[in-house]
């Protein structure tokens, strides 16, 4: 890593965090007044949207309907002015749609689908502003949508990455920390069980440190999930207080 | 046919409201607009950025400077280049390739109202002729329709530019002849793109014998066909366009255009006061202090304005073209408020 002090003798990463320190996480639901279920996060620099349509009946052809469950339809897309370089598309690319495919998987295993057969929940999710953490922001963002749209799930989906330099696990890496190229770990948890909704590491990493480096992004999901659940709270008191409950 | 039955016939017209008598379904005239907020540089990554807010109708707008090679037929000009993404937060029908037909014809909408001398200085997007110049790329992005999307487009794409911080560099040249591009140490040394006379759009909904401004989804739905005008605050018409499966008279179009003039004066002075940073302009004492780049770049500006209200306000200093009189309670017709930059949905929504 050429130059680069990823992290400091003192302890302290290149922004000033702890190794475990997350970035402010900022969130809102129902910003969109036409959705069903709305939400924007900010955490850090990364600045993500979503929108949740649903459940409601199978668009286009029939076929797609699942009888016992509903269809999760998930779209990723990041605005063209969103990374450092410009974008040529904001969708439809290799990874936006891998994205969408983790997104998809990642709540399906936490929306009640089951309760909806024959029906469609459409979760879009846009980037506005990347600075790492990308998959993070846009499963905690999504999770505030559902929750937003009032669709069942069996728990919050929170997420975080983890990264691994000099012998430490490093939590929420920044763009910075991404792009110096180490090992790098997404991890969606449904904090209440503990179950794991999505993991995916890349680059490589010895079977040793694994576990540390589990635990580190484990513990931020949980630390996300602490902010997310006080986002909703506070919506909902909100929301009560408006309607003169 | 008497005057009762086309009444009623607009009655049927679907969408409840009565422009006859200058009264829409929201209780506006036909020539009042929505409320629209404007917020400046709320994308860091950007050169310029800003989000648009009228109505329901949300607009985030991102340029970008990147260094190319100029045109041919146009040696020591820099350029613009648009794209429009419809993307599906607006509505569930834009999915996967679903908007891309809309955001073609936002673009070329915008390549058009931008294709001529005056709306901007692109000269001074050169860098060195036939060699370097800056290409600013405009991203449009549609969060939300809510109706009226060329007018908030056109708003947040001059509110962009106006936003838009392109760093000074200067080319060096070695006795050999080889040139070399140096960029400015300082971050605030940087150009600033004058946006007085880039225009904004106006479109004019033909609903029964009326048309209104600023027309919401509903009242877009039944419409018979509009008229898109781009206008700058001088009154130059850089753009003109009929919209929609509907056909329109001559007569109308005429009579439209001259509904353009009045809301001219309304845009263009309103707009270039609003675009200026906060504090200052937005209590109206003076309005067109020199803008200090590093204010801007410190502290994102968010300012509310109701154009109808500065419409009934012009209407009246210009020798009662309206006869309604401005309601007591609007002092003032802009309000500002400063926010923590780039926070633009956090804040509560009113």
């Amino acid at each position: 890593m050429a130059g680069l002090e990823l992290l400091s003798d003192q302890g302290y990463r290149v922004d000033g965090r702890r190794a475990r320190e997350l970035r402010k996480i900022q969130a809102r639901m129902g910003v969109f007044a036409q959705a069903d279920g709305s939400a924007y996060i900010e955490q850090g620099n990364t600045k993500a949207l979503a929108v949740v349509y649903g459940p409601h009946e199978i668009r286009g052809s029939r076929s797609r309907a699942l009888p016992d469950r509903a269809l999760v339809n998930c779209q990723y897309s990041s605005a063209t002015f969103s990374t450092g370089e410009r974008k040529r598309r904001p969708h439809g690319d290799r990874k936006s749609c891998e994205m969408g495919l983790q997104l998809r998987q990642a709540f399906e295993a936490a929306i009640l689908t089951q309760l909806h057969p024959r029906s469609q929940i459409d979760i879009y999710v846009q980037v506005l502003q990347a600075d790492g953490g990308i998959y993070a922001a846009c499963v905690n963002v999504a999770t505030l949508a559902v929750l937003d749209a009032g669709i069942p799930m069996r728990d919050f989906v929170c997420a975080c990455s983890a990264g691994f330099v000099d012998g430490t696990a490093l939590a929420d890496l920044s763009h910075v920390e991404e792009a110096a190229g180490g090992p790098q770990l997404a991890l969606a948890l449904l904090p209440a069980s503990g179950q794991i909704a999505l993991l995916e590491m890349d680059a490589r990493l010895h079977e040793d440190h694994l576990e540390q480096v589990l635990e580190a992004a484990a513990q931020a999901a949980r630390d996300v999930h602490t902010v997310l659940d006080r986002v909703v709270r506070q919506h909902v008191q909100e929301a009560s207080i408006l309607l003169g409950d | 046919m008497s005057l009762a039955t086309r009444t009623e016939f607009l009655d049927d017209s679907g969408c409840g409201c009565c422009p006859q008598e200058d009264l829409r379904v929201d209780g506006r005239g036909c020539e009042d607009y929505r409320c629209v907020e404007v917020e400046t540089d709320v994308v860091s990554n950007t050169s310029g950025s800003a989000r648009v807010k009228l109505g329901h109708t949300d607009i985030l707008v991102g340029v970008k400077a990147e260094m190319g090679t100029p045109k041919l037929e146009k040696p020591n000009e820099g350029y613009l280049e648009f794209f429009v993404d419809c993307s599906a937060n607006a509505t569930p029908e834009f999915e996967g390739r679903g908007g891309d037909e809309l955001g073609t014809e936002i673009a070329n909408t915008l390549y058009r109202i931008f294709n001529n001398k005056g709306s901007i200085d692109l000269k001074s997007l050169c860098i060195s002729p036939r060699e370097h110049c800056w290409i600013l790329y405009v991203d449009v992005l549609l969060l939300e329709c809510g109706g009226n999307l060329f007018d908030a487009i056109s708003i947040a794409v001059k509110a962009a530019l106006f936003n838009t911080r392109i760093p000074r560099v200067r080319v060096l040249e070695d006795e050999e002849g080889s040139k070399d591009i140096e960029l400015s140490d300082d971050p605030y040394d940087c150009i600033q793109l004058n946006v007085e006379n880039v225009p904004c759009i106006v479109t004019l909904c033909k609903i029964g014998y009326r048309h209104v401004v600023d027309a919401t989804l509903q009242e877009e739905a039944c419409s018979l066909a509009s008229l898109l005008v781009a206008v700058t605050s001088k009154g130059v018409v850089t753009c003109m366009r009929k919209v929609g499966k509907g056909s329109l008279d001559p007569e109308s179009i005429f009579e439209m255009m001259e509904v353009r003039l009045v809301l001219r004066q309304v845009l263009g002075p309103g707009w270039e006061c609003l675009l200026l940073p906060a504090p200052q302009s937005c209590c109206g004492h003076s309005p067109h202090l020199p803008p200090s780049p590093q204010a801007w770049s410190l502290e994102s500006s968010w300012c509310e304005l109701d154009v109808s209200e500065l419409a009934k306000g012009a209407g009246r200093e210009r020798g009662g073209l309206r006869d309604r009189d401005l309601p007591p309670a609007h002092n003032s017709c802009l309000s500002s408020a400063s926010l923590i930059p780039g926070s633009m949905f956090l804040k509560e929504n009113a």
